[in-house]
């Protein structure tokens, strides 16, 4: 989004909001039954030993916890991939950076690592306007609507694990699916092979990825467009504005921190993701275009017992999820529209 | 007190109830490790052994169990406590558990180069001394459990890999007589085409299934004298190598395999290729001493497949391999360094007559050879034979190169037969994982 682009829906976000002040006095000053920003009964001033002493027992247990399985891990796995090692006993053959020079002039590396690009392009692309069209529809009074959203949100609850051995026993040659258009005679959709084909996989791939999390992202934009103030649509009606040109200027502007968190959520899950890969494809997703930076890791890693090599590849999987998720945190998360609704706090 | 004042007390106290809860459980742990030294047991002192093996599906499964209660049953200072963890997951979590402080006393082995990577690192009990007599009724099955002339573990099951096949299939296509050498298996292959029947199923998707085929050919082109010297150095100078490769090549040129062979499991489901050879829908599977079993749990009635035969790998011209050279493997199970001497003693019970003709009976070949008298299917029958006349057993090539050249054994069998890569791209890869583990 360039900075122009930026600077109209802003304005245009703002001007929605005077109509909807006004809008709200006319009606009978809600605002005013608000209660004042500030409570009476806060603590002010510094805390004192017991304070400190609460905070210590209240967010020791879960510092230790993240400290040691968390950070040590990292920590752990940045030593380990200096090593030659097998995963017996202590790593003692150190080979310094070999196993990263190793790891990046890997062309199956390489592979995974552009799989996981096309995870996230794919991903950005369809998931959110796909997401966000259902998020529309479903935010408007119709028949069966909380039917039809728990049937959408089911395939997110359902493990990966299961979702995975369940398409692979649909998509797999003379399964259930090839077996239906086989009776349609759609003999070209039979007799294609989902799974094994290097044209092929990565669609699949992306068709049940789209089913499985689409669920979660509908529930999410959801959650933001309920958090919209109901004034700003009657405002807009009245003014007689389109009911497209609502979505445009009101909802839109006004979920952007919720289309943030989208992105940032599937930036993480695709630079990470594994499961369905490992259960539906197993030691095959690489010779069929599908194989993850994870993936790698794990068969050229932990399968392949060589945890050095392994924790080299999990240091270098950190370091650029990392790197992406501080630069969308600097400059995406951090800028753009305020909300302009949101309560100001004092300043 | 206010309310406020009332629920950070309460809060105070649930979190330091949590805390403490924790550090007793991180306490408990100490003491609850399997592997630690309950040695030395004197015999009325209480032991427990605790056993992980992979067998978890019947009759295996509670063959194993019955032979555990008999034997706590006669040592009633000793209890058996059995873990039975899914094959590919005991893989991990035994790993784990060997650097840890939770190893189990007993567990399932399988030789080679893996287990001397875990003697080297002091986890495996020595049981030379103990077994003389075990190890003589055995015979060569024990090899790969032996390393520097001492015994660290001892097979339960094992035999020599071969060609399952349906004779009703045969029959169809007129194939009279089971083939010997390649040049036969070609035409064994085109006329079960020519009946349109699918020669071979090839549960590509776990790799290894394919590996096994590479594999074969390497010990038919190579010799176990290039293997033996290849898994010791990781060197993979041989051109032979080059070849076993191009014969996956030339194979795959055959189309002898099932549609969409690339995604099609090994043993899950009847679309497996198991499932498709206990359903006829293929005629051939190369595989190990597992497969007659593998095959029963996969058809309609869950009864054994009444035509289904065995016959050896067959020999290929101008291979530097010898004809008693078999690909193969056994099962077994180790001690722990730090198990208490009981583990021992039911070890040699669980591989000694009783269990073993129980096992011969119901699941597959057994170690000891007295028990192949009770072999029930035909196939077995033959693959047993067939170990018999075996001169050399070798143990599979990813569990002898190590799991870092064997992984990249497998994952290149399939882009071999999947035309993705050259022999010398293949060999060239070999050498590459080779110095990363």
């Amino acid at each position: 989004m360039s900075a122009s682009s930026d600077f109209a829906t802003g304005t245009a976000a703002s001007a929605a909001v005077a109509v909807a002040d006004e809008g709200a006095k006319a009606g009978g000053g809600r605002g005013q039954t608000r209660p004042p920003s500030r409570t009476s009964r806060s603590r002010g001033r510094g805390i004192g030993w017991r304070g400190r002493f609460e905070v210590a027992l209240l967010t020791g247990p879960a510092l230790i916890i993240f400290i040691s399985f968390v950070i040590l891990p990292v920590v752990l796995a940045a030593w380990f991939g200096f090593y030659r090692w097998k995963g017996y006993g202590m790593p003692s053959d150190f080979i310094g950076l070999d196993n990263y020079r190793w790891i990046l002039e890997d062309k199956k590396f390489l592979a995974a690592l552009s799989h996981n690009g096309f995870v996230l392009g794919v991903s950005l692309a369809t998931q959110g306007v796909v997401a966000l069209g259902m998020a529309l529809l479903l935010n408007r009074k119709i028949r069966f609507r909380s039917v039809i959203r728990v049937l959408i949100f089911a395939p997110y609850v359902i493990s990966e694990a299961i979702v995975g051995t369940g398409w692979r026993l649909l998509m797999q040659p003379n399964g259930a699916f090839s077996n239906i258009m086989d009776a349609l005679g759609l003999d070209g959709l039979a007799h294609t092979w989902w799974l094994g084909d290097k044209a092929i996989a990565p669609w699949t791939m992306m068709m049940i990825v789209t089913w499985k999390y689409v669920g979660f992202y509908i529930i999410l934009f959801l959650a933001g467009m309920q958090g919209i103030p109901e004034e700003l649509y009657e405002a807009a009606a009245i003014d007689g504005c389109s009911y497209w040109r609502m979505q445009l200027k009101i909802t839109l502007p006004l979920l952007s921190p919720t289309i943030k968190i989208w992105g940032f959520l599937t930036i993480i899950g695709s630079m990470q993701f594994f499961d369905l890969v490992y259960i539906m494809w197993g030691p095959t997703a690489e010779h069929t275009g599908v194989s993850t930076v994870a993936t790698y890791i794990r068969y050229e890693g932990s399968e392949a017992n060589a945890y050095g090599y392994g924790s080299a590849a999990a240091v270098i999987l950190f370091i650029i999820t990392f790197t992406l998720a501080i630069l969308y945190q600097k400059f995406i998360m951090n800028r753009g529209v305020e909300n302009p609704v949101a309560p100001r706090r004092g300043r | 007190m206010s309310i406020v004042k009332k629920t950070r007390c309460l809060a105070l106290l649930a979190a330091g109830a949590l805390a403490m809860g924790g550090l007793a459980a991180c306490g408990g742990d100490d003491k609850g490790g399997g592997g630690d030294s309950t040695g030395d047991a004197g015999s009325g002192e209480q032991v427990e052994i605790v056993w992980w093996h992979n067998v978890t599906t019947d009759p295996g499964k509670s063959i194993f169990q019955a032979s555990a209660d008999r034997f706590m049953e006669a040592n009633p200072n000793v209890k058996i406590t059995i873990v039975p963890i899914q094959n590919e997951d005991l893989q991990d979590k035994l790993q784990t558990a060997l650097n840890g402080k939770d190893a189990p006393d007993m567990f399932q082995q399988w030789g080679a180069g893996e287990m001397q990577e875990q003697v080297d690192a002091g986890y495996v009990m020595d049981i030379t001394a103990e077994t003389t007599a075990e190890v003589e009724a055995i015979g060569g099955m024990v090899a790969p459990y032996i390393y520097n002339d001492k015994v660290y573990g001892l097979p339960y099951t094992g035999g020599a890999a071969g060609i399952y096949y349906s004779q009703d299939l045969f029959d169809q296509a007129g194939i009279t007589e089971t083939p010997k050498t390649w040049a036969e298996f070609v035409e064994v292959i085109e006329k079960l085409k020519a009946a349109g029947i699918v020669p071979i199923g090839m549960g590509g998707k776990d790799a290894w299934p394919v590996g096994h085929w590479l594999y074969a050919f390497i010990i038919r082109y190579c010799g176990i004298d290039v293997i033996d010297s290849d898994t010791a150095n990781k060197e993979f100078t041989d051109s032979c190598y080059l070849d076993a490769a191009q014969a996956m090549i030339d194979l795959a040129a055959l189309e002898p395999f099932e549609d969409g062979w690339l995604s099609v499991s090994a043993q899950q489901g009847a679309g497996s290729s198991s499932g498709l050879l206990a359903n006829g829908l293929v005629a051939m599977e190369y595989s190990g001493v597992w497969e007659t079993g593998q095959v029963q749990s996969l058809t309609p009635d869950g009864e054994p497949k009444a035509d289904l035969r065995w016959f050896a790998f067959p020999q290929i011209e101008g291979g530097k391999g010898e004809p008693g050279d078999a690909l193969g493997g056994s099962d077994g199970m180790s001690c722990h360094a730090n198990a208490p001497k009981e583990c021992v003693e039911f070890l040699k019970y669980f591989v000694g007559d009783e269990t073993q003709k129980e096992f011969a009976e119901q699941v597959s070949i057994p170690s000891n050879p007295t028990a192949v008298q009770y072999l029930a299917t035909e196939s077995l029958k033959e693959a047993a034979t067939g170990t018999g006349e075996t001169t050399y057993l070798q143990i599979w090539l990813d569990k002898a190169f190590g799991d870092s050249v064997g992984e990249a054994t497998n994952t290149g069998a399939v882009s071999l037969l999947d035309g993705q890569m050259t022999p010398e791209q293949f060999v060239e890869s070999l050498k590459t994982a080779a110095r990363k583990g």
